[in-house]
């Protein structure tokens, strides 16, 4: 019984994972500017890996490979949002008028 | 000489000889024409010119050679692949024991239970040495591009440094925190997947590639400046060459000592010779973003 139910569970966490990153990839093609296509691909980086490794870990049981899998997704989690800030930075540093376009938290 | 007027007597020949010419001889205007040209630079318009005629000429017969060159090449390369055999056939090359034989007697042959380990570095080494030294090439050939000197003009250097300090200063609190925090990490992770790769997946060129990327992760967080505290130019050079040495010495002695059926002498040999193409990888990928960042190592 609990397995089915853990199995399910797997399951749906991947397909919904699998839904993120369609939905991530879909905006990465339709939006143009970097910000929104930032906010797209930083969609799929976190909530997407962490559905499917999360989903992963459910339905391969507990070892050490999912030990491994816990430290991807923390690694992960740790790393893409940098990324994406100092994407985001570097785009008000270069465009010169980004404060007329919208808010900008001054530092 | 010609004969006629100038047909005088010695004496006034030798004085007007004592006293040097006014005007010249029929000789010396004879001697002058007989003489060769003398030839002038040319000016700049008519070197300008010139330019232009030789380009001319060069863009008329480039297409030319270029098709010559490339049907030449077309050529070669269909007559080769004429000569393969064709696909799919039994008695191909592929088809024969060598790749059985790697899978089979790889572990009892080089010692390590990686089958990709034991063929890139063992039986397959001049490869991956070559492959090493292209790498090292490649570094090199950048530094000798872009590498600054030292000795510049001291003004420079110093509004240089002064930028560069400026921009330590200003970086960015986020990033600094997060590679303070993961830069042990990747740094234990590539130690881990280096010394690894006998046993697991993993190895030289993976296990550098890990290496470089945290060095590019400390110094685009910390400045260049503390990455050379543990790393200036002469160490920098000295581990890649120390790298391909190391990789040569230990293959010149395996194929003499270890290979071609006799005892395998060298078991740990993977563990150093991935650590040597570790090193070369990490000071390449490094390398690669320090000189094309600041110029610097």
């Amino acid at each position: 019984m609990i397995d089915a139910v853990v199995t399910a569970a797997g399951l749906a966490l991947v397909l919904f994972g699998l839904f993120v990153f369609f939905s991530a990839v879909l905006g990465l093609y339709r939006l143009h500017y970097v910000l929104d296509r930032m906010h797209a691909a930083a969609v799929g980086d976190a909530l997407g890996i962490f559905c499917i490794l999360a989903g992963l870990i459910l339905l391969h049981g507990w070892s050490l490979a999912a030990a491994k899998t816990l430290l991807i997704i923390l690694f992960l989690w740790l790393t893409s949002p940098v990324a994406s800030h100092l994407i985001a930075e570097m785009e008000v540093e270069t465009v010169p008028d980004i404060r007329r376009e919208c808010e900008v938290e001054e530092r | 000489m010609s004969n006629g007027p100038e047909k005088q007597d010695w004496r006034t020949r030798l004085v007007s000889w004592v006293d040097g010419d006014r005007e010249p001889k029929d000789q010396s205007l004879f001697v002058m024409e007989q003489r060769h040209r003398r030839r002038f630079l040319p000016t700049e318009e008519e070197h300008e010119r010139r330019e232009k005629t030789r380009l001319h000429r060069f863009f008329n017969w480039y297409p030319v050679a270029a098709v010559f060159i490339a049907l030449t090449l077309v050529t070669v390369l269909l007559g080769t692949v004429l000569q393969m055999p064709l696909f799919g056939q039994e008695s191909n090359p592929i088809n024969n024991e060598v790749a059985e034989h790697y899978l089979e007697h790889g572990e009892e042959d080089t010692g390590s239970s990686n089958a990709v380990t034991a063929m890139i570095l063992s039986y397959r080494g001049f490869d991956t040495l070559g492959e090493s030294c292209v790498l090292f090439l490649a570094v090199t050939s950048v530094m000798m591009l872009l590498l600054k000197d030292g000795e510049d003009e001291d003004g420079k250097l110093a509004r240089r440094s002064a930028r560069e300090a400026d921009q330590e200063e200003h970086g960015d609190i986020i990033l600094k925190r997060t590679a303070w925090v993961l830069t042990p990490f990747i740094f234990l992770f590539a130690i881990y997947v280096l010394l690894n790769g006998e046993t697991s997946p993993g190895g030289g060129f993976s296990g550098g590639t890990i290496l470089g990327a945290g060095l590019i992760l400390f110094s685009s967080a910390f400045g260049q400046r503390n990455v050379r505290v543990i790393m200036d130019r002469k160490t920098y050079s000295f581990i890649r060459t120390f790298g391909l040495m190391l990789y040569a010495l230990l293959y010149g002695a395996y194929i003499f000592f270890g290979a071609n059926g006799l005892p395998n002498y060298l078991a740990g040999m993977a563990l150093l010779i991935d650590l040597a193409v570790g090193l070369v990888v990490a000071c390449t990928i490094y390398g690669f973003y320090a000189l094309f960042s600041t110029g610097e190592i």
